[in-house]
């Protein structure tokens, strides 16, 4: 055996090390959004310290964010195992108004709204997943379809009025309930993303989602049923989406048709913008309701220190590109971008593994 | 084989590399590296994955920009900014999968970046452009149609046509960058008749391979890369494969492709029996394999080689034919399945279906087998995580750490990392689909002692590989397929490179006489 050799075993030796693993690698820049979000947070609480820096303040962007979590966390799933959900405003809108006719104008009570509600939610992640694999239509396509459908359904089953009397107690109370001044909706939401977190890291379906998601050829190989992985992540958004979407009614107290679609952007920047929190490109529950909660921060210190609301549109715009350049310059090691594509992944892996990459294989 | 003396006589040479140098960040990945190219030799560059070949062929491609150091073309000190300038000095480049637009005609694709031919109102005039690409792919000996779309075209044509493509602008310089890593032995021959002449007609070829065999088969002269430095420009008349292996790995690896099986006991119940398997495009293909055996399946593109494994993986159905396993038949109707009983597969192309790029390495170890570390429905995370590393490093996996992305590693380091998942579960019979393909020499030898050790253990192997060298140094039987059809089973020394091709281009033969093949 050569010196060389012997260099190499020393590579070998495999360190187990007990560090979490919930991000893979955490790197540097995966953290500039937290502190990107910590800023935000000393920046509002300078500029209006009487009025950011209270608790009801905080607590209110709490309970604020929570209904739009909800449906992030929905999505990520989906986006988890390499799909794209645009139909889950849509769902939230049909849930919600699928709930409001039912308490409202049917007198159903409501344990057996939410069962409807929920079964509803699965038809519709079932319809998408099924469209998805068997017909393999893209989601981008397949969702968009099912979305219009759904908004369709809304304004039949509403007859396009806004319905704001009629709901029962149980119904408002289910939206509006308070402890420590949290309201319903946060509690909502961090069961659904506790179940999820644990769901994507600590199940073998989470992390066959995670694999489909990576590479579904090679999943399938390694014997992972790919098309339940995609199926069962649709119905997980659809079910989360109309949940969201009574809980959004509940809260509210009334219902307005279509109320969803105004959701669809900020869940999806809320992803995106999670994936490259504490992680390198994936897509996880812990980063997605960072997102959610650095996109309300900023919406909420904005508009305390008076800018107009159109604001809440331009900073979640600029955040959600900013991060995702910012992603890229991490790994990039902040040079300029390159010509070809090669280039890039060439430059993406750090100096040792250059050298490695630099042969094609 | 070395074939006819260098045509053109010694003067300057036609590109000369003077102290060329590339570092990134830490790494010196060309270092100081000098040798010249005569006019209309074929030049093969050699070289461990991360010697520097590469980069070096990129900053003659005018990819990278040297950081010190020249290239000088007929004399002339030149500098490329951009892949195009390097063209229109005369220098091609074909790579190991030429990029093309597979729904275009091949004649579109013979055209990209090159103006066409107009009519008047600036319309394309595409009797010409047809006519032209038919004389185009006449001078590489196709005879195709340049109608038809370019996703028709098997990949040793694809191969043909980016040659094509490349002699389209009066080339000087060929550069091939591992051009046959996906053709098998007939292609080969016919791609390095062309390539012959191509050199008898003047032009100098960079010939790129991994495959040390036809360095001697073809090449005039090799320079061997190793850790960024030139160690070595030789004739290659003259020279023995072990000395070229040594000069690449810097020390003496003995003779990698040694013949060494051990004796299998066949009294015992055989570990794979399998029966008339057929479908559409395999026929009544029976076989058996023995516990610890290796049974090589050999055959040229279409043989069905690949479908056979696919099949016994459960990955694609068969029509009739039946698959006992250790005297108990089953009939696999997913991977899943297959890998329940013992049944593995490496897969040719590790990138499209081996490995999940976007899961760590020891995740990637334990992907089929996420279930077996499940207690009350949780991953025993720490615990899958301690069984990627103990079989990680028992097939010496270098790699940065258990967390790291799988890209982060050589080829042979991923492919040792996907053998690696494979005894993390029960193993019984492994199918392994040209397991060393892009896999540089050290990870070949140490991929080939795996296969061995694990037979070894009792494992069984079936071998796909268009390496017929690999098959005879591993396999103690081999089958020959040949359109579907088992044509014949050689057993130990009948085991031979010649052997087998002369029997399956005489099946060729015979059935494709019809069909244009150059000596």
């Amino acid at each position: 055996m050569s010196p060389r050799d012997t260099a190499a075993v020393r590579h070998e030796e495999v360190r187990v090390s007990s560090r979490s693993s919930w991000f893979g690698q955490i790197d540097f820049g995966a953290v500039t959004p937290l502190i990107f979000f910590v800023l935000l947070i000393v920046v509002f609480g300078f500029a209006a310290p009487e009025f950011f820096l209270t608790a009801e303040n905080l607590t209110s962007i709490l309970n604020n964010g929570a209904v739009t979590a909800l449906l992030a966390c929905g999505l990520t799933v989906v986006l988890a195992v390499g799909e794209f959900d645009l139909s889950i405003a849509s769902a939230a809108s049909f849930g919600g108004a699928l709930a409001a006719v039912l308490i409202a104008q049917q007198n159903v009570p409501l344990a057996a709204t939410i069962a409807v509600v929920v079964v509803a939610g699965a038809i519709t992640g079932l319809v998408n997943g099924y469209l998805v694999t068997e017909f393999e239509i893209p989601a981008l396509i397949a969702t968009i379809g099912v979305s219009s459908l759904l908004d369709g359904f809304t304004l039949w089953v509403t007859k396009n009025t806004v319905i704001f009397t009629g709901f029962t107690d149980a119904f408002m109370t289910f939206g509006n309930w308070q402890l420590v001044s949290l309201q319903a909706p946060v509690f909502y939401l961090a069961v659904a993303a506790i179940f999820l977190a644990v769901m994507l890291r600590y199940t073998a379906t989470g992390r066959h989602m995670y694999a489909t998601g990576g590479n579904r050829a090679a999943s399938r190989l390694a014997g992972i049923r790919v098309q339940r992985q995609v199926m069962l992540a649709f119905v997980i958004s659809g079910v989360l989406g109309s949940v969201a979407g009574v809980v959004y009614t509940a809260r509210q107290g009334s219902l307005t048709p279509l109320f969803g679609t105004a959701f669809l952007l900020p869940v999806f920047a809320a992803c995106f913008l999670g994936s490259v929190t504490l992680t390198r490109r994936k897509f996880h529950i812990l980063g997605t309701v960072l997102g959610v909660y650095l996109i309300e921060t900023g919406t909420n210190g904005l508009l305390i220190l008076g800018a107009p609301a159109y604001t809440q549109q331009l900073f979640a715009g600029a955040v959600l590109i900013l991060a995702t350049i910012g992603a890229r310059y991490r790994t990039v090691g902040f040079r300029l971008p390159g010509r070809s594509a090669a280039k890039q992944a060439l430059r993406e892996s750090d100096a040792e593994s250059v050298r490695k990459t630099a042969t094609p294989t | 084989m070395v074939t006819s003396p260098d045509p053109f006589p010694d003067g300057v040479p036609v590109l000369t590399f003077r102290e060329l140098t590339k570092t990134f960040g830490q790494t010196v990945a060309v270092d100081h590296v000098s040798f010249d190219v005569r006019w209309g030799e074929i030049h093969a560059l050699v070289g461990e994955n991360g010697a520097g070949k590469s980069t070096l062929i990129r900053m003659l491609a005018g990819d990278y920009l040297p950081d010190s150091g020249d290239i000088l073309l007929a004399g002339q000190e030149v500098r490329f900014a951009h892949p195009s300038e390097a063209l229109e000095h005369g220098i091609g480049f074909v790579h190991q999968v030429p990029m093309f637009v597979p729904n275009l005609s091949i004649t579109e694709n013979l055209l990209l970046g090159v103006p066409f031919t107009k009519r008047r109102a600036g319309l394309i005039d595409w009797q010409a452009e047809h006519r032209a690409a038919r004389a185009d792919l006449a001078a590489v000996g196709l005879s195709l149609d340049p109608r038809a779309d370019l996703e028709t075209l098997s990949a040793h044509e694809r191969q043909l046509i980016a040659v094509a493509r490349a002699l389209k602008r009066g080339l000087k310089v060929l550069v091939l960058d591992e051009v046959t890593a996906s053709l098998s032995e007939p292609e080969v021959r016919i791609l390095h008749s062309h390539i012959r002449s191509l050199r008898a007609h003047g032009v100098s070829i960079i010939y790129v391979s991994h495959r040390l065999e036809e360095i001697f088969r073809i090449a005039d002269r090799v320079t061997v890369l190793r850790d960024g430095k030139a160690v070595a420009t030789l004739d290659v008349l003259g020279l023995t494969q072990k000395e070229l292996a040594r000069h690449i790995v810097g020390y003496d690896v003995g003779d990698l492709f040694e013949r060494r099986t051990t004796n299998v006991d066949s009294t015992k119940v055989p570990r794979l029996v399998v029966e008339g398997l057929s479908d559409e495009r395999l026929r009544n293909v029976s076989f058996s394999v023995s516990r610890g055996e290796v049974l090589g399946v050999c055959g040229l593109g279409g043989s069905g080689r690949t479908r056979l494994l696919h099949m016994i993986f459960g990955l694609i159905p068969h029509t009739s034919g039946t698959i006992i396993i250790d005297g108990q038949r089953y009939e696999f109707r997913a991977p899943a399945e297959a890998l329940a009983a013992g049944v593995s597969m490496v897969t040719e192309d590790r990138i499209e279906d081996g490995f999940v790029q976007t899961l760590p390495v020891w995740q990637n170890v334990t992907l089929p087998w996420a279930l077996l570390f499940r207690r009350w429905g949780f991953l025993q995370l720490r615990e899958e995580k301690r069984a990627a590393a103990r079989n990680t490093s028992r097939l010496g996996v270098r790699m940065p750490s258990l967390d790291a992305d799988m890209n982060e590693l050589s080829g042979g380091n991923q492919q040792k990392a996907i053998f690696a998942r494979w005894i993390t579960g029960p193993l019984r019979i492994l199918l392994l689909d040209e397991p060393t393909h892009g896999v540089d020499i050290r990870s070949k030898r140490q991929i080939y002692d795996i296969i061995r050790e694990l037979t070894a253990e009792g494992v069984s192997v079936l071998l796909v590989s268009s390496e017929l060298e690999e098959i005879e140094a591993l396999c103690q039987r081999a089958l020959l397929l040949h359109r579907g059809e088992m044509i014949d089973e050689l057993h130990g020394a009948e085991i031979a490179k010649d052997r087998i091709l002369h029997r399956l281009l005489a099946g060729e033969d015979e059935t494709r006489t019809d069909k244009h093949v150059p000596a």
